[in-house]
């Protein structure tokens, strides 16, 4: 086949499925229609503002980011150089893969739980408690926090009617030590329920009859979670894996932000609160630039991971979110 | 009916996406208010002030420089304030509405945020119009740079020659020299309305429960206190829970911006500049050095420690993000707090309203020497804040503003800050201020009148509604309490009683502008992190740790102090 036949087959190929696809959008173009809203959304919100990632190499100047100059990746120097960056990538890591290991699999229990519930209504019940707090803000969350567990707080006191010792110690909550595990477990409880959603959505979506013929060879409950349930959503469980591997590099901001202090810094700072504080709350100001070139560094690790974690889960077979 | 609904959701989903396109992109590079702005602002539309007669003159001797007939182009001004509802819905709108023919568009700020949103709308030229700072000499880099840069208008001399109050400020004041950048000024000084023989020095000092120091038997007359006498009667007070408090009995409670440095290091002999945590500070030979490098630092770092590891500072104060330190006084289930001694009378209020106190005596002003003898006393800057004008400002928006500012410093403008509208709020009995009487709801359990706009100085402040002549005065309605625990303060400082040090402020430190300094500043969030990481750690060897933070900071301490040095 010579190279011309090839180049006209190409474009006979390309033509054909132009037009195959305004027939598409012809025929559903109601459907199509509707895509435009979320399409506009990404464009504006995610795609023009990948424009400023420049500034990440530029020192901002107020005229704009035109006229902001170049800066031989000063930015990425010191953020390197600044003696606190790498505690902080370093609290970001840990306590993502502490979440990783702990919180993750956490939900998964949880929904297999509340689907072993057999009357509807308490499991509704169930559901409508774990899912609660999901709603709550960390700054009201940090308020209970600081009156439940607060030198002069409840639990102290309770306690104390245990352990006057640990009580007269009581710090628990700007304890270094302690502070990854609550960061970790307040996380637990407060998110678990929401993530139980989309893994109840998916175990309603496995097929009832095939419970029915375990039921006849005479399966138990367990052995219908092990052999049923759980390769059911295997799936789920993997894109939502891959997406939570994918951004490791965000430590939660808000969680963070409202219940550390600074004696919890060394164990708790992660980049986005030592971000913030360097950029804003130090005397010395900001230069938009500094947190720019810091969230392009993050964003990059996280695609990076993102790719191998997607990678490892096709491997195994799975479906994956790429 | 089907088919008509199906022929209308193309149109509606067209809109939808129109609407979304246009307020994402629209309106980028305009000064006006955002869309978040107003959302949060408490606006009053323009037509509605235009509505409203101008027909109030000023007196002559008084009047700013444009009639009010001029007024014909009615303006929105946005401006930043704390209480921006309660700012809203103050009588002095109606009042500047017909006066100035003027609104304002409030947009809220906080304590905690307020420095950020400066910096973001800086950095975006989304700020208002009157952009009121809480700025320091340490952020002197930061506003020199948007100086420079033309984030803000100038204030020009020739504003100031029809304007007899604002150029009494302007020739005045030092700070006016400090905050001129290539000698144009471009922001304004919100004075600080101490007495005189106050030197500009900070007024925050402990205030204390005295009804508990007397009911533990500790209490000193003339409320003067040697440094052990402090210490032992928050020990009796944590002993003896004279409020039946039980397990929420707390000692000494600070508010954020001075925990835990204003325990020992602010009223203490470690040199520093001002009341800040660090910055730098002459020795003896003229050289600049690093004050929490000093022997005198560390030794107040370790009274700190200690005292919060015995409890007497309250432990929780370290998790304190907002107000609880004032709620816990107010509630009280604190001794002490360490606060500006301006804002006693919103304690004594709260307190007095709510049965925690019985007189309001019973909430005074505490004199304590420090842990060497000596009384210290830290100098500030001669403003409290400032406030900066948009660079894309107009003539007529900036007349109008300047008219405004200066009204605000007649007697008229006074009275109508102190009080509100003359009918409404008070009547005028005389030609003084304070000729007035007032027509406010009277508390006859709390003696005290009812303010009905509540906390508005700051806004008064941010217009700069200050200078050296209208500084505080007893006004009706205000308790007079404040005023006189405040002159018993100074008049003690003034008396020679106690050995008094000054700790001056450097205007010429504080402002200066050097890359080094500019980077990294005075290291005063640092050193106020690791002293409380480290006074949170029982059982450990203080001194040695504060050594190695020293040892730690020095290579970029040592960067600014070069530059100072070899300037």
């Amino acid at each position: 086949m010579s190279a011309d036949s090839v180049t006209i087959g190409k474009v006979k190929k390309s033509v054909f499925q132009f037009s195959r696809l305004r027939r598409e959008i012809l025929q559903y173009k109601w459907i199509y229609l509707m895509l435009l809203l979320p399409l506009a959304f990404f464009v504006v919100f995610r795609y023009m503002p990948l424009y400023g990632i420049q500034l990440a190499f530029k020192d901002y100047k107020l005229a704009g980011i035109k006229a902001s100059v170049w800066n031989n990746y000063e930015h990425f120097k010191y953020m390197f150089l600044e003696p606190g960056f790498l505690p902080a990538f370093r609290n970001t890591l840990i306590i993502s893969f502490m979440r990783i290991l702990i919180g993750f699999p956490f939900p998964i229990i949880l929904a297999l739980m509340i689907n072993e519930v057999r009357m509807a209504r308490l499991r509704r019940v169930f559901q409508t408690i774990y899912t609660f707090p999901h709603f709550l803000s960390w700054v009201l969350l940090a308020g209970i926090m600081l009156n439940l567990m607060g030198s002069t707080g409840m639990m102290r006191r309770i306690v104390g009617l245990f352990s006057p010792e640990m009580s007269d110690n009581w710090n628990f909550l700007y304890d270094g030590g302690t502070f990854r595990w609550l960061l970790v477990l307040s996380d637990m409880w407060k998110e678990a329920g929401w993530g139980t959603i989309i893994y109840l959505a998916s175990i309603a979506g496995i097929d009832q009859a095939l419970y029915e013929s375990t039921e006849i060879d005479g399966a138990n409950r367990l052995q219908k979670i092990w052999y049923i349930t759980l390769p059911g959503i295997i799936s789920m469980i993997a894109i939502q894996f891959v997406l939570r591997v994918g951004a490791i590099m965000e430590g939660g901001f808000d969680q963070v932000f409202n219940l550390y202090t600074p004696p919890v810094y060394a164990m708790g700072d992660i980049i986005d609160t030592y971000i913030y504080r360097l950029s804003f709350v130090r005397a010395s100001g900001v230069n938009l630039g500094f947190p720019t070139a810091v969230g392009l560094f993050k964003n990059i690790i996280n695609f990076i991971l993102l790719i191998a974690a997607n990678g490892v889960c096709r491997m195994l077979g799975q479906k994956t979110v790429l | 009916m089907k088919s008509g609904l199906n022929a209308r959701i193309p149109y509606a989903l067209l809109t939808a996406v129109t609407l979304v396109l246009s307020a994402s992109c629209g309106g980028g590079q305009t000064q006006a208010p955002t869309d978040s702005q107003n959302a949060a602002a408490v606006v009053e539309s323009p037509s509605q002030a235009s509505e409203q007669p101008a027909s109030e003159a000023t007196p002559p001797e008084e009047a700013p420089s444009a009639a009010v007939s001029d007024y014909e182009t009615p303006l929105v001004v946005s401006m930043n304030v704390m209480n921006a509802e309660k700012n809203g819905r103050h009588v002095r709108n109606e009042i500047i509405a017909e006066k100035f023919n003027m609104t304002f568009d409030y947009i809220p700020v906080n304590w905690a945020d307020w420095n950020e949103k400066i910096r973001t709308w800086i950095a975006t030229d989304d700020a208002p119009d009157l952009i009121w700072w809480d700025l320091k000499g340490q952020q002197a880099q930061e506003y020199s740079s948007w100086a420079e840069q033309g984030a803000f208008h100038p204030f020009l001399p020739e504003y100031f020659a029809n304007r007899p109050n604002l150029k009494d400020v302007y020739d005045s004041s030092p700070s006016i020299n400090a905050l001129s950048v290539d000698g144009q000024l471009y922001s304004w000084p919100s004075m600080r309305d101490n007495l005189p023989e106050a030197q500009s020095c900070y007024t925050s000092h402990w205030s204390y429960r005295r009804d508990w120091a007397k009911a533990v038997g500790l209490y000193k007359e003339g409320d003067i206190y040697t440094w052990d006498e402090w210490l032992e009667l928050t020990r009796a007070i944590l002993r003896e829970d004279p409020g039946k408090n039980g397990a929420s009995n707390a000692g000494l409670v600070m508010p954020n911006w001075g925990f835990p440095h204003a325990a020992v290091l602010f009223p203490g002999p470690p040199a520093a500049e001002g009341n800040e945590t660090a910055s730098y500070i002459k020795d003896d030979s003229g050289k600049y050095i690093w004050p929490p490098a000093t022997d005198a630092y560390k030794e107040g770092v370790k009274i700190t420690y200690d005292m919060y590891q015995e409890g007497l500072i309250y432990k929780d104060n370290i998790l304190f993000q907002g107000t609880e330190q004032e709620d816990m006084v107010k509630a009280g289930l604190a001794f002490a707090t360490y606060n500006v001694t301006g804002s006693l009378n919103n304690f004594t209020d709260t307190m007095l309203q709510d049965g925690v106190i019985t007189n309001r005596e019973d909430w005074g002003i505490a004199i304590v020497s420090s842990y060497d003898g000596n009384w210290y006393m830290t100098q500030t800057e001669d403003y409290w804040t400032v406030t900066a004008m948009n660079h894309s400002l107009d003539d007529e928006k900036i007349d109008r503003i300047l008219d405004f500012w200066e009204y605000l410093m007649t007697t008229e403008g006074r009275r109508m800050r102190l009080w509100g509208k003359e009918g409404v709020d008070f009547e005028v009995t005389g030609d003084a201020v304070n000729d007035i009487k007032l027509l406010w709801d009277y508390d006859d359990a709390a003696q005290m009148y009812i303010d009905p706009y509540l906390n508005i100085a700051e806004f008064n402040e941010a217009n700069g509604a200050e200078n050296n002549k209208t500084a505080t005065i007893i006004a009706p309605g205000q308790s007079e309490y404040q005023y006189n625990e405040m002159k018993r303060l100074f008049d003690t400082m003034a008396s020679g009683q106690l050995p008094v040090v000054i700790k001056k402020f450097d205007y010429d430190v504080s402002f200066s502008v050097y890359p080094n300094k500019g980077k990294y500043g005075s290291f005063g969030s640092e050193v106020k992190e690791r002293l409380i990481a480290l006074i949170a750690q029982p059982g450990i060897d203080i001194e040695t740790e504060w050594d190695k933070f020293v040892q730690e900071m020095t290579p970029r301490v040592q960067l600014v102090l070069d530059e100072l040095n070899s300037n």
